[in-house]
């Protein structure tokens, strides 16, 4: 449903961000964006929805050119959540309502007022609607900038690190939704993150970038102590408890002695890493 | 109630409805007190029959040739300067963004000061101790072409490094202290009567209007008053970041640069024929953020009302304070608009 080929982008001419980037991606699927800060992940996500303007390459959702659309058009195909939110002093009901921006031609129609009330319902924001953003909690603001950008109805939903300023169980609260909400409306979700075990729980496919370029696309089986060491430079375990692939950190691996004779996969107590 | 609309959202929309037409029902009265008032007393009643027909010769004369010219001018340009600096605010990020922080307003001065001083339009005649201006157009078009200027110097160079909106403040910023400068100047080297006639230039007065500057005024409010609203949905997506605002499908950099444009003109329109108004512009705004919030579908009527009722009152006051003597009005906005400023700066901290 999101073909993406060959995209480039540079800030200055000498200096490349993202070069040739294809991937494609599916209904219903989450893709998790992985890499280094200064990688090049939040250009990525900008350059799909012309946020940021990609020197080579294009990219199509359904088939039909984003290049080739309006600002309006594209933001009826694709909805983006910024990794930081500047609203203030407007309703959580009117935030969300500007979400239905792209389809308002006057004012909002009957339709989109109901849209929002649905969206607005099914997210559990019912009990704030009336209160100013500015005075939500973090997660609650990301869940109503989470509700904006479901009531743009897009194809294509582009998060920009939407779980790096909530706590644990807001972090999960949110990737719940989003995944759930992208296979309920087969909307193809693309999130840069940091947190690989958030990645490895929620996405079906990883798309790992280093140095501007694309160093491995796939599923879950693309993560792999190799892997996370070439992208990020950081030595990790990869192990397993109660069923769940986790990635441990382990910074000062390198310099333990037994470093070669360690097994790949070493099984660590549930304990020490939970 | 419109279908699918939630009982609380519907009752919160009501009581926004209920504030402007409070704020209206203000306007209308205050102008009907504003016209009472003068030196020649006039009840509420001789009023409504004068604007019925029904008046006698000298009311009639008294309304339409010096009281209501006055009021309109009072209410046209509290309107444009309030929904101006309203749409500033969004445009450019910025809550201190408005005419006399964009170079405008020095703008202004400076090109007056300029006809009256350089091109002799303020060949004096003093008259009974008052000041006029011999040529009081060129002193307007001077006035309309250098804080145009000081718009276009803004844009010029926000373009050369991107649009920024806070270069944009900060080159206003810049401007507005070179104008001052240059005023400085001009008023140094300026004789005597001169000098007064540019400082009285710049104190802001509504009755310098004639009912063919009210058209010119009232038709170019009218006209960014339609443009602001058709884009109040933009202004709205504005204030969550660039970003977010292009991601919901806002053309933000044609949204910036024509609202740069009709705000700069629509103010350079005002203050040439008026003078210099203080802080209408920017207290407005800011007033109803705190009462009814940020949502320019809203915000942008109410503070047209506001901006006409802060005009209508000051200038009312300055009228009456010391009256036969007529107070400059510019001095009255920041003398009432200031004190409630920082009344509601202070309470708005505590809440939090």
């Amino acid at each position: 449903m999101i073909t993406v080929r060959d995209l480039s982008f540079r800030y200055k001419p000498d200096r490349p961000v993202l070069e040739q980037i294809t991937f494609d991606g599916q209904k219903g699927e989450c893709i998790a964006v992985l890499g280094n800060n200064g990688a090049g992940k939040s250009t990525l996500i900008k350059c799909l929805n012309r946020i940021l303007q990609p020197r080579e390459g294009c990219v199509l959702v359904d088939g039909n050119s984003i290049g080739e659309m309006k600002r309006q058009e594209i933001a009826r195909n694709m909805a983006y959540v910024a990794q930081k939110n500047e609203w203030d002093r407007l309703t959580v009901f009117d935030s969300v309502l500007l979400g239905r921006k792209p389809y308002i031609k006057l004012g909002p129609t009957d339709q989109d007022i109901a849209i929002v009330s649905d969206i607005i319902k099914k997210m559990g924001l019912e009990p704030f609607q009336l209160r100013y953003v500015d005075e939500l909690s973090g997660g609650e603001a990301q869940k109503v900038m989470l509700a904006q950008a479901l009531a743009q109805q897009p194809r294509v939903l582009l998060l920009d690190e939407p779980t790096s300023n909530l706590d644990l169980k807001n972090q999960y609260e949110v990737l719940d939704i989003v995944r759930d909400i992208s296979k309920d409306e087969g909307i193809c979700a693309i999130i840069v993150i940091h947190d690989i075990n958030l990645a490895m729980r929620y996405c079906d496919r990883f798309l790992l970038i280093k140095d501007s370029r694309v160093y491995a696309y796939g599923g879950p089986e693309i993560i792999t102590e190799k892997s996370i060491r070439d992208v990020y430079g950081m030595d990790v375990v990869i192990t397993e408890t109660h069923g769940v692939k986790i990635v441990v950190p382990m910074p000062q691996y390198r310099d333990m002695p037994e470093y070669r004779e360690l097994p790949i996969s070493p099984v660590i107590p549930a304990a020490a890493c939970c | 109630m419109k279908k699918n609309m939630t009982p609380e959202y519907y009752k919160y929309t009501r009581f926004i409805v209920a504030v402007l037409v409070v704020l209206a029902l203000l306007a209308v009265l205050t102008a009907l007190v504003a016209i009472s008032a003068g030196s020649s007393g006039l009840t509420i009643r001789e009023i409504v029959l004068t604007f019925l027909g029904r008046g006698t010769t000298q009311s009639e004369a008294i309304i339409f040739n010096i009281r209501l010219p006055r009021v309109v001018t009072a209410i046209v340009a509290g309107i444009g300067l309030a929904t101006v600096g309203c749409v500033y605010q969004s445009i450019l990020r910025n809550p201190i963004a408005s005419d006399s922080t964009l170079g405008i307003s020095q703008g202004a001065a400076f090109g007056a000061s300029f006809a009256i001083i350089a091109l002799g339009a303020g060949m004096q005649n003093q008259t009974g101790g008052g000041v006029t201006i011999s040529n009081p157009y060129l002193v307007s078009v001077c006035a309309f072409i250098c804080s145009m200027l000081s718009t276009f110097i803004v844009l010029g160079l926000s373009k050369l490094r991107g649009i920024s909106p806070e270069a944009m403040v900060l080159a206003g910023v810049a401007l507005s202290s070179l104008f001052a400068g240059g005023t400085t100047l001009l008023q140094y080297f300026a004789e005597d009567v001169k000098l007064a006639a540019v400082v009285f230039w710049t104190f802001g007065d509504l009755g310098r209007t004639s009912w063919r500057e009210i058209i010119i005024i009232s038709a170019v409010v009218l006209l960014a008053l339609v443009y602001f609203m058709f884009n109040r949905w933009n202004y709205n997506a504005l204030q969550g970041g660039d970003q977010s605002a292009k991601g919901l499908g806002v053309n933000v950099d044609a949204v910036r640069i024509v609202g740069m444009i009709i705000c700069s003109f629509t103010s350079s329109v005002i203050v040439s024929f008026v003078g210099i108004i203080n802080f209408v512009g920017l207290i407005s705004p800011h007033v109803l953020r705190r009462i009814i919030g940020n949502d320019y579908r809203f915000l942008l009527p109410a503070s047209a009302m506001v901006g006409a009722l802060i005009l209508l009152l000051s200038d009312t006051a300055a009228r009456l304070i010391v009256s036969p003597v007529i107070l400059p009005i510019g001095a009255i906005t920041s003398f009432l608009g200031a004190p409630v400023f920082l009344y509601l700066l202070f309470k708005g901290v505590q809440k939090r």
